[in-house]
């Protein structure tokens, strides 16, 4: 079942600078590498974003230094794999699929999460939604 | 008729914007929902009906009900550590302006008493009787006879021994406080020329209707809750209706208007070392702050200051170093009107959130900022997932 397009890296960095223009994109041995500066809301703090993807994984996001909190020192934030990289999506072709833009979904989806994240940082309590790691059994590799 | 246009269709895109609707949840938390307020309003409406029934002793009075104070002027809000919402009501009697004040106390007292329901939640206070509905309101209905004199709604109730009769008149303060909440910007001078005077709104719209300055009192009269632990005799109900009416200008942003009228408050406050009057604007003999002395006024300004300073933290976080993002604006918000409430809006505006994104009308735009799938350059959120613990 092959009628996925896969975006090639180079449309991908394309489609990131003309949807995110203060990001800056730069491709190394077929590894995109994006950074820039993300802003969900007015109230919000301005985030240090990286994006590494290439084609045929799953696509990253790191929030590089001591960007997020835990509640209480040696706590854990909802939905990050480690403290500096949230889990935007559930890792399966029906969520993220190599035809999808990274400027029109992990963006986005990070915007949200972002948000979010600092309502919970807020009341303690996560509005996101989202699936707990538990309940998955086995993960997709990436399409 | 004038509304104030809710402003449902956006997400906020500046803090001024963000602040304004967080404020307005803070108050809609905090008041009577309209299913509430047309209970009461059920409720006072029997009241009305059992005092004048044909053959009860007040009949010949032609006893009437009716609402005064926070309830008839939209600005409600649930007290401090109780779940009771205090309506005060009149009952106003007629030809009854010669008798003495206890007399008609009594009278009204008795007619409530000789009801089975009434009499077992029937209370009698200093001048006042009260009809505590368990865990939703109590009513306070208040005896009075009109003051033919004056008409225009002036009436006289008993003073707070029953000894005399004092002067007041509801409907005129609420008159003059709807006049007040007039918004008088380029906008609304637009509005007026197509859409004729204004008018006062009914207290049980949507509360997202509700005038600012209606808002600007409910929010004083929380923070008065919080800065006193519950306590009102210093920063009366009445008192901070009073000065938020002669001080707001006009502003159609609740967060400006809150601004405008605390800094109006707090300069005059300046100006002024001895404890001043604070006359009922539609009466100008009765001295609302008739109670203070010099500590109780001191311990207003303060109230007022303190009020000040966490608004403009919230307005303004740099202010509040060492916090990221929302947190700055929160923290001092939480100390204004109590953690419980900031924490029910936030919750309230994640929700909203998520119906835009379950129902595809959550975008964004350049920057990663969050809009309308109207904005230009905004591109729809895509449906999504979170993952992990």
């Amino acid at each position: 079942m092959n009628h996925v397009k896969t975006l090639g890296i180079r449309e991908q960095a394309a489609w990131m600078r003309t949807r995110h223009p203060e990001f800056r994109c730069d491709i190394h041995g077929g590894l995109l590498y994006c950074r820039g500066p993300l802003k969900p809301g007015p109230m919000n703090a301005t985030y240090d974003v990286v994006i590494r993807y290439r084609i045929g994984t799953w696509p990253r996001v790191i929030l590089p230094g001591d960007q997020l909190h835990p509640l209480e020192p040696g706590g854990k934030i909802p939905h990050t794999y480690r403290l500096d990289e949230p889990c935007l999506f559930y890792p399966s072709r029906a969520s993220w699929r190599s035809d999808m833009k990274l400027s029109d979904t992990i963006i986005p989806w990070l915007s949200l999460w972002l948000t979010f994240y600092e309502m919970w940082r807020v009341t303690g309590e996560w509005y996101g939604g989202g699936i707990s790691h538990g309940t998955v059994e086995e993960l997709e590799p990436a399409a | 008729m004038l509304l104030v246009e809710p402003e449902r269709q956006t997400i906020p895109s500046n803090r001024s914007q963000w602040l304004d609707r967080h404020l307005e949840r803070v108050c809609i938390i905090s008041e009577l929902t309209p299913t509430e307020f047309r209970n009461a309003e059920q409720k006072y409406g029997a009241v009305g009906r059992w005092l004048a029934a044909p053959g009860s002793l007040l009949d010949i009075f032609s006893p009437e009900i009716y609402p005064q104070g926070s309830m008839l002027l939209g600005t409600t809000v649930r007290p401090y550590g109780r779940s009771e919402y205090d309506l005060d009501l009149v009952c106003q009697l007629h030809w009854c302006a010669h008798q003495p004040p206890l007399t008609i106390y009594d009278w009204v007292h008795g007619r409530m008493a000789a009801n089975e329901t009434y009499r077992e939640i029937l209370e009698k206070l200093k001048r006042c009787l009260r009809l505590n509905y368990a865990g939703s309101f109590h009513l306070d209905i208040l005896p009075a006879c009109p003051n033919g004199q004056t008409g225009n709604g002036a009436i006289i109730v008993p003073d707070r021994k029953l000894e005399c009769w004092k002067h007041s008149n509801p409907k005129g303060f609420a008159d003059w406080f709807f006049t007040q909440c007039q918004i008088r910007d380029a906008l609304a001078e637009a509005d007026r020329v197509i859409k004729g005077s204004v008018e006062p709104l009914p207290s049980a719209v949507p509360s997202e209707y509700k005038y600012p300055l209606q808002r600007v009192v409910q929010l004083m009269k929380r923070h008065r809750d919080i800065f006193f632990h519950g306590g009102r005799d210093i920063a009366r109900s009445v008192i901070l209706t009073t000065l938020a009416g002669s001080f707001y200008k006009g502003q159609r942003s609740l967060s400006l208007a809150l601004e405008s009228v605390l800094d109006g408050i707090h300069a005059a406050a300046d100006r002024i070392q001895e404890v001043p009057r604070i006359p009922n604007p539609v009466h100008a003999e009765e001295n609302f702050a008739d109670t203070w002395d010099q500590a109780k006024y001191e311990e207003f300004k303060s109230y007022i200051e303190n009020f000040r300073r966490g608004l403009k933290a919230a307005m303004h976080p740099t202010v509040f170093a060492g916090r990221r993002g929302l947190e700055k604006s929160t923290e001092p918000l939480s100390e204004l009107f109590g953690a419980d409430r900031v924490k029910e809006a936030i919750r309230a505006e994640a929700a909203e959130i998520n119906e835009r994104r379950n129902s595809g009308k959550l975008g964004v735009a350049t920057g990663g900022l969050l809009s309308g799938v109207s904005k230009v350059g905004a591109i729809p959120v895509p449906r999504n997932q979170f993952f992990g613990r």
